[in-house]
């Protein structure tokens, strides 16, 4: 049954997608400043790639619904790291809202692993129960 | 839902809410340049106290699931309007980074929206309250107690 829940699930996980598909475009875009910016931290530069690409299919999973329990925890990880490495900087104010940012965003990326039964994903379209996309 | 699915949805709410209970205080405290912040983009200065108090109290109620569908759905009007209002600078990247978390914050919301009454919230609490007062209420008085989807037999 499609209802008001479903469309709310599908909107969202667009809107959280959204992120993930544009930053990791634009870091395969610019790669060398990705790589600057990886090593400003002290990680190897060489994680520029493997990151830009985890991003942008970590995006497209969430936004299709595809694995959508598994990306989901993998990108909480990744919000929590992401934060803890490039946000801890507190004395500048804009380093605390991203810091803050970040986790808001896992906080949400929890609530889809807690409830991964969505509708209009890849999950339900190869499984044909429309009820139970896990099944 | 099982037990650890309850329990993440918590941590969930917890983390979704920790931004608007630290921002709604941070506001508070510097009422003056949240103010000025706010007339930076010809909103009314004295939007301030509002909405700093709505950041706190929406945070709360997420944070313990009162109200959850209907906060959670304010919140996500919320964010989108603040990426829209305040995050709308293009040019620079730290703008389009904020932008772009405020829209992916949105959707944790309605999600939220989807999925409200979760597990260990007062939501929940009032729901089992409910039905506890509803099956006293038919022990004492059976009669009262019509069955719609028997009426038509």
């Amino acid at each position: 049954m499609t209802g008001i829940n479903e469309i709310a699930t599908l909107i969202g996980r667009l809107l959280l997608a959204a992120i993930f598909i544009i930053s990791g475009w634009t870091k395969i875009v610019d790669i060398t400043g990705t790589s600057a910016y990886i090593a400003s931290t002290g990680l190897s530069p060489a994680l520029a790639w493997p990151v830009a690409f985890f991003e942008l299919i970590a995006g497209l999973c969430i936004l299709v619904g595809f694995y959508t329990r598994w990306v989901a925890l993998a990108l909480t990880g990744f919000c929590l790291m992401t934060a803890a490495i490039f946000h801890t900087n507190w004395i500048d104010p804009m380093q605390q809202i991203n810091f803050l940012k970040n986790l808001t965003m896992a906080g949400g990326f929890l609530i889809l692993f807690a409830h991964p039964h969505s509708h209009f994903s890849i999950e339900t379209l190869w499984s044909g129960d429309e009820d139970d996309p896990n099944s | 839902m099982t037990i650890i699915s309850g329990f993440i949805a918590l941590i969930g709410r917890a983390l979704l809410s920790a931004l608007f209970i630290f921002a709604g205080f941070d506001k508070a405290g510097d009422i003056a340049g949240t103010g000025a912040y706010l007339t930076s983009v010809g909103l009314p200065p004295n939007f301030a106290w509002p909405v700093a108090v709505f950041e706190i109290v929406a945070g709360f109620f997420i944070l313990f699931g009162i109200f959850t569908r209907l906060t959670a759905l304010v919140l996500a009007v919320f964010c989108l309007l603040t990426a829209l209002m305040f995050h709308n600078d293009f040019d620079n990247p730290v703008q389009v980074g904020f932008f772009f978390k405020n829209i992916s914050i949105a959707g944790g919301f309605l999600v939220l929206v989807a999925y409200g009454t979760i597990a260990h919230s007062f939501d929940s609490y009032r729901a089992r309250r409910k039905t506890v007062v509803v099956e006293r209420e038919t022990v004492r008085d059976p009669v009262v107690v019509h069955d719609d989807t028997t009426r038509h037999v």
